[in-house]
């Protein structure tokens, strides 16, 4: 082909081709302005011991990091972001998967029920944020008054360490459920009847149509549904600002908390990128991870 | 193709360049075309307050610049007194600073010890109409360092004690005067709690989350934050602790006081909640005196911190006046002229009557206009009565950092019922190690 190639023919290969960058560079310009260049700004200044307002910086190098892995604080904080990830994430992709089913039956008013699970989706965190502290009130909330209704003793929501951790896990639970079920949902409907049909002459009961038919088909949606749910949890910050400030006693400050503590509140740039930094690479691992596993129990139709 | 992709790379990058050297281009055109421009200077204010007192603070800008033709103020609101704080670094970082910020305490030290911020000295030592002497002596210790001065005091608060008249009165107390001293006020929050089946109904004391509220029980016990030297840290050491050991009986063993917390505004929970005769005293800022007596359906009655030996009360919440070190020379003689006229008498005694924050002069608390106004609004006069207990809370870098140590060990006390002791030592061992750095 090479060969027969002549001017007209690079002429219109380079037209083509020039247009087709032109026609994305708005994504590439975008993309380097506020992503790439943040990002190697971030990993920069996380050598350095840099406040921003000072003139000038030391090179500290690995300084930082060293401070951090050191630090029995950033572990506990790192810790506590794993333990909300991990009961968040579980607790949304079950109830979800849950709720999708069950909302795919042809029930009366099911079509309300759909948009009354995910109206909190659409409600800004910090007026849920708001609105449960209330809720939670140890001595005068409305969760306790009917707790108390059904004679359970009160708990201390927000007052203490693991309860403070519980509140904010079941409030992210009740924020975001609504979104992956609709996901999810989408996925349901996308399972041909057909397969279902074919199953019941088989003899197959409900039990077996959801293990054997609808989950290996809705596989794909929930692992989508894991890894956004996932990093979104890692990045969560509104619900800890709102709702706790990392307390009490620091037991439930999160990675993304910390590193707005320590970049905006103490002037700590450098640590803060550092920070930053970790948690972008603990990201990366994640999702690196999540890819790999996922090849044993993913089916694509 | 791989050449392509690195031309149209480079091209973006180019174009990336062009359009950000073509930004700054422009802004510094502007900024050079008006310095030259004929006319009143013109000078960028940032304020943080909401509400009354942001009107209060505009209406005053507006005074000033119908005041004379030489200076032009634009005040600019930045949504919170926290805010100010993180939108000035970024401002700092890219270049575009404002003229006057006004910058609470946890946040102007950084800055002047950054060099961000322009020593005042020279204007006040050349300006004879300025009579600095005259400010009030608390709230100038939470202007300097190191003997510079680098904001002057504008609106500034304390924490003063609520209550609610009808429960004293309930409890058999003297409902002008109930307590004076925490032992007292352990003893009357006893009488006022209600607990009904092992539930509180009603608490009898509560006190807002953050360690500006606790450093009156510290102070008033002869103990201290930092040693005098501001070299070791005296916040385990016995008169420090009492304070909060009296707060963890009152929590856990009386059952008496509503468990602080923090979250979406510290102090909401505790104020709405007194605000509704669930918890009968309250301690809390004067800035809030306005919310709390618009929103109260009983009688009101506000009183001095109570004391251990001594009053003592921090003078240090609130904002000072501060000119950015960057903004040029010509900007920063108007913005002089603006914050004198702002801490002077006249406009002082303006600011208190509309706000309730405390007026910062001298010769504005004996003001006969001020003592006419606290003869009318007696809880106001509560705060200016505090004021030679007033104390400022240490001047040093990393400050902030010092001060979450102490709140996450406020809070170990008051969520997991940790002795003062214990969740004080902590903190102050971790404090020693940022003294050092």
């Amino acid at each position: 082909m090479d060969k027969h190639l002549n001017k007209t023919s690079i002429a219109k290969w380079a037209y083509t081709n020039l247009t087709a960058y032109l026609l994305v560079s708005p994504a590439i310009i975008l993309l380097v302005v506020f992503h790439l260049y943040p990002m190697g700004m971030t990993f920069f200044l996380s050598l350095t011991d840099w406040n921003l307002i000072t003139p000038d910086f030391n090179w500290i190098f690995a300084g930082n990091y060293s401070r951090m892995f050191t630090s029995s604080e950033f572990w506990s904080v790192v810790g506590n972001t794993f333990i909300f990830s991990i009961f968040s994430v579980g607790f949304t992709v079950l109830l979800a998967t849950v709720l999708a089913v069950v909302l795919d039956e042809k029930l009366r008013g099911v079509r309300l029920f759909r948009s009354v699970v995910f109206l909190p989706y659409i409600t800004p965190m910090a007026a849920i944020g708001t609105l449960w502290v209330w809720m939670y009130n140890q001595n005068f909330g409305l969760i306790n008054w009917v707790l108390d209704f059904f004679s359970i003793p009160p708990a201390p929501w927000l007052a203490k360490p693991g309860w403070a951790m519980a509140a904010l896990i079941i409030t992210k639970v009740w924020k975001v459920v609504g979104y992956y079920m609709v996901i999810l949902l989408a996925g349901k409907q996308n399972i041909a009847d057909s397969l279902y049909e074919a199953a019941k002459m088989d003899g197959a009961g409900r039990l077996q149509l959801f293990t054997r038919i609808t989950l290996p088909l809705l596989s794909p949606y929930i692992f989508f549904v894991l890894i956004v749910a996932l990093i979104g949890s890692f990045e969560d910050f509104d619900l800890l600002f709102t709702m706790t400030r990392g307390g009490p006693a620091e037991s439930t400050n999160m990675i993304i908390y910390y590193i707005y503590q320590h970049a905006f509140e103490f002037f700590d740039i450098g640590y803060a990128s550092a920070a930053s930094s970790v948690l972008f690479v603990i990201l990366m691992l994640i999702t690196f991870i999540q890819m790999k596993v996922s090849k044993r129990w993913v089916h694509y139709q | 193709m791989k050449r392509t992709f690195i031309k149209s790379v480079i091209m973006a990058s180019s174009l990336v360049m062009l359009l950000a050297g073509c930004g700054q281009g422009a802004s510094s055109s502007i900024t050079s075309q008006q310095s030259n421009k004929q006319g009143p200077v013109q000078i960028e204010f940032w304020y943080g307050n909401s509400g009354v007192i942001g009107d209060t603070i505009k209406d005053l800008t507006e005074q000033f610049n119908q005041s004379q033709d030489e200076v032009k103020v634009n005040a600019v609101f930045q949504e919170s007194t926290n805010n100010i704080g993180k939108k000035l670094l970024t401002a700092i970082v890219g270049n575009a600073v404002p003229d006057v910020v006004q910058l609470n305490a946890r946040f102007w030290p950084s800055f002047a010890y950054n060099k961000a911020l322009l020593p005042l000295d020279p204007y006040i030592q050349k300006d004879p109409e300025f009579n600095y002497s005259d400010f009030v002596d608390s709230f100038v210790d939470n202007t300097l360092i190191e003997g510079k001065t680098y904001t002057l005091p504008f609106n500034r608060s304390t924490p003063i004690l609520y209550y609610n008249k009808d429960i004293v009165k309930e409890i058999g107390l003297d409902s002008e005067h109930p307590v004076s001293t925490w032992d007292e006020m352990m003893t009357a929050a006893k009488k006022a709690t209600v607990i009904k089946d092992g539930k509180t109904e009603r608490f009898g004391y509560a006190s807002l989350l953050p360690p500006l509220y606790y450093y009156s029980l510290m102070w008033s016990n002869g103990g201290d934050i930092l040693s005098p030297d501001q070299k070791d840290v005296v916040i385990d050491q016995a008169p420090a602790i009492q304070g909060l050991e009296m707060y963890r009986k009152m929590i856990y063993d009386d059952k008496t006081m509503m468990q602080p917390l923090g979250g979406n505004r510290d102090g909401d929970q505790e104020m709405i909640n007194f605000q509704n005769g669930k918890v009968a005293f309250l301690l809390a800022s004067t800035g809030d005196l306005n919310q709390i007596q618009n929103n109260v359906k009983f009688k009101l009655g506000v009183d001095f911190v109570p004391k251990f030996k001594e009053y003592a009360v921090p003078s240090t919440s609130g904002g000072n006046l501060a000119i950015v070190a960057k903004a040029p020379k010509e900007k920063q003689d108007a913005a002089w002229k603006f914050i004198k006229f702002l801490t002077d008498k006249q406009q002082t005694i303006y600011f208190a009557q509309h706000t309730g924050y405390m007026p910062i002069r001298k010769s504005a608390v004996k003001a006969p206009e001020m003592v006419k106004f606290y003869k009318e609004n007696p809880f106001f006069k509560i705060t200016v009565d505090q004021l030679p207990y007033g104390k400022g809370i240490p001047v040093v870098p990393n400050f902030e950092k010092i001060e979450t140590e102490i709140q996450n060990a406020l809070g170990k006390t008051y969520a997991e019922n940790v002795p003062a002791q214990e969740s004080m030592k902590e903190a102050a061992d971790k404090i020693r190690e940022l003294l050092k750095e």
